[in-house]
């Protein structure tokens, strides 16, 4: 029913405009981050492009609209996500030169069905005040009941997480990384709650010592989150970043990602829109705007990353995407089997 | 009969989604139901009754002592105080425990407060009440959701005629004896009306149990699918959810049935 107005919404939406050049979009990705790249795309192109921000449940909606939908893209973080769209059977291939050399092959799907946008690492945030320098160099010491430090971690079940848990799965097997994911869990400073950030303000305020957060949200909360949360400044020079694991496998890394929608109605402008995204452009602001690792080579990364974060130069885990993809069904349940958090 | 064709209209409107949900119930797609009974499924379960116990018996309690008191005695505001205590309903849950947790909550006012007067600083330094927990969750529905048994109590309380009251209190009943033996058996219906209002919000709110992080048979519902993105087993939990709020809705009825008989003796 959601689906079914959301579509009508969108068709009218479209209507409107069908005369003109456009494309639309369905985006788990925030406004703030999207908007200023789309109004430059359109600036550049003359292709007017209509966005549905949607929080939750796209692959719900796509079937449901089926080949009524108007959406022709879909934005979204996390590659279990993008899987999920391709194994409902609502993708369909790109042939595409240009998205062929700006992103490089472990980041493309095999069938031309997504492409990966930007990259960013789950790391630890630890309390620099509390946590010795090189206390700390791999998740696996995150399950140790000797660990002595408490942990910051938001809900289990979200997508960042899940990610997180499959390449433990990969990593340590389903049972490893069961015993690593209930140990986790008892070294919990409190509840899983909040977002990303929300995590580093429980290592500020004392409740935590350590943090599991996305790189990204380090830039956000150092800016100031671009003067709406001047708060979090404090926050972030609390704590030290540590890229784990550096010693063996490498940090493990989330995607976002871009995708064709079976039904899309404006296919060559969506094509024309992905290959843009994955230009020089799209991938300067990204890097900029919300400091994540843009996936074309030779794209630098904000001042910001490049001073704290290492540049992006940093060890990361090489496990494919398809596998992280694949072990999400099992990551999720094993955080309801061990009931994590609580 | 124009009204005969709307009211089945709407009955259909509301039928057909519930149909539709269970039959995903009964033929999901990729069916979890198994994982789903060896691991949450028990747990949303016995969350969620423990949720109903726990915001059923004060809220029972807060009602028909505000109601009896009200009704009962005469005290300065008393007038202010009938209607006052009906406010609560106007407050989403959700809302109180938004403001409850900004209040109490590791790193607000009233424990940073603490922190000065007491030199305490880190969580192991002393203990405080967990505001997002089972325990936080029953008292903000209790707060806000006991003025539905308050409402029919009110009224139940004050349908009763006087008489049987001032005959156990002339038979040598005291106060207390003559509320428990007399009043409060004839309003007994009612507040089961209430009560069971009190239960069907208690198992359908999603708000404040997301906020705690309190796992029940919604979050339940909701964290199936769409985290583990399978619409079958989210059915399955909320074909389950109907079935307790239908048994509620039975136990309504049959209070009301009572109720009329009641009302019908007197
Ligand atoms: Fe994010």
């Amino acid at each position: 029913m959601v689906g079914f107005i959301a579509g009508v919404v969108g068709l009218a939406a479209a209507g409107v405009v069908s005369a003109a050049e456009e494309v639309n979009i369905y985006s788990y990705r925030q406004p703030h981050l999207v908007e200023p790249m789309l109004d430059m795309f359109t600036v550049e192109t003359g292709i007017k492009v209509n966005t549905v921000y949607v929080k939750k449940g796209m692959v719900e909606r796509l079937k449901a609209e089926g080949k009524n939908s108007p959406a022709d893209l879909a934005l979204t973080v996390d590659v279990s996500r993008l899987v999920a769209l391709k194994r409902a059977g609502l993708l369909q291939t790109v042939n595409s030169i240009q998205l062929d050399e700006n992103i490089p092959q472990n980041l493309r799907d095999p069938d031309g069905n997504w492409f990966v946008l930007t990259q960013r690492a789950r790391v630890i945030m630890a309390a620099r005040e509390r946590v010795p320098e090189g206390a700390l160099t791999s998740y696996e010491q995150l399950s140790d009941p000797d660990l002595g430090y408490k942990i910051c971690m938001r809900k289990g079940n979200h997508a960042y997480n899940i990610s997180q848990i499959s390449s433990m799965v990969s990593a340590l097997g389903r049972e490893g990384a069961k015993k690593w994911l209930e140990g986790v869990g008892k070294n919990l400073g409190r509840k899983p709650q909040g977002n990303d950030r929300a995590q580093v303000g429980g290592v500020y305020s004392g409740e935590c010592d350590l943090a599991i957060v996305n790189t990204y949200y380090f830039g956000k909360m150092f800016t100031g989150n671009g003067g709406k949360n001047p708060e979090q400044i404090a926050w972030a020079k609390g704590v030290r970043v540590i890229f784990p694991n550096q010693g063996d496998r490498g940090a493990h890394i989330n995607v976002s990602g871009v995708t064709l929608l079976k039904h899309a109605p404006n296919r060559a402008n969506a094509i024309r829109l992905m290959e843009w995204l994955s230009g020089d452009m799209a991938q300067y602001m990204y890097a900029h705007e919300n400091h994540e690792f843009p996936v074309k080579i030779g794209v630098p990364t904000s001042p910001l990353v490049t001073k704290y974060l290492s540049g992006g130069r940093f060890k990361a885990d090489s496990v494919s995407l398809a596998k992280i993809a694949e072990y999400s069904r099992v990551a999720s349940e094993l955080v309801a089997e061990v009931n994590f958090g609580s | 009969m124009p009204w005969v064709v709307t009211t089945w209209g709407i009955s259909l409107l509301v039928v057909l989604p519930v149909g539709m949900v269970v039959l995903q119930a009964i033929f999901p797609e990729d069916n979890i139901w198994t994982h789903l009974v060896a691991t949450t499924l028990p747990r949303y379960l016995s969350s969620s009754i423990l949720l109903m116990v726990g915001v059923a018996v004060p809220s029972a309690i807060l009602g028909v002592a505000n109601a009896w008191l009200v009704t009962h005695y005469h005290f300065p505001a008393r007038r202010i105080f009938q209607w006052a205590l009906l406010l609560p309903f106007a407050f989403p849950t959700y809302l109180l425990a938004y403001l409850y947790t900004d209040l109490l909550e590791y790193a607000g006012p009233l424990q940073t407060l603490l922190w000065q007067w007491f030199e305490w600083r880190l969580k192991s330094d002393y203990w405080f009440p967990e505001i997002r927990s089972h325990g936080g969750v029953m008292t903000m529905f209790t707060l806000t959701l006991y003025p539905y048994v308050y409402l029919l109590a009110c009224a139940s309380f004050l349908e009763q005629s006087d008489q049987p009251r001032n005959l156990s209190r002339l038979l040598g009943c005291g106060v207390w004896r003559s509320f428990f033996r007399v009043s409060l058996p004839a309003a007994r219906p009612a507040i089961a009306v209430g009560v069971s209002l009190v239960l069907m919000e208690t198992l359908n709110d999603f708000g404040t149990v997301d906020y705690f992080s309190v796992e029940t048979m919604t979050t339940g519902i909701f964290d199936t699918w769409l985290n583990r993105n399978n619409v079958g087993g989210a059915a399955q939990i909320a074909t389950l959810l109907m079935g307790m709020v239908l048994l509620l809705v039975a136990i309504e009825q049959i209070s009301r049935r009572h109720q009329r008989q009641y009302q019908q003796c007197k």
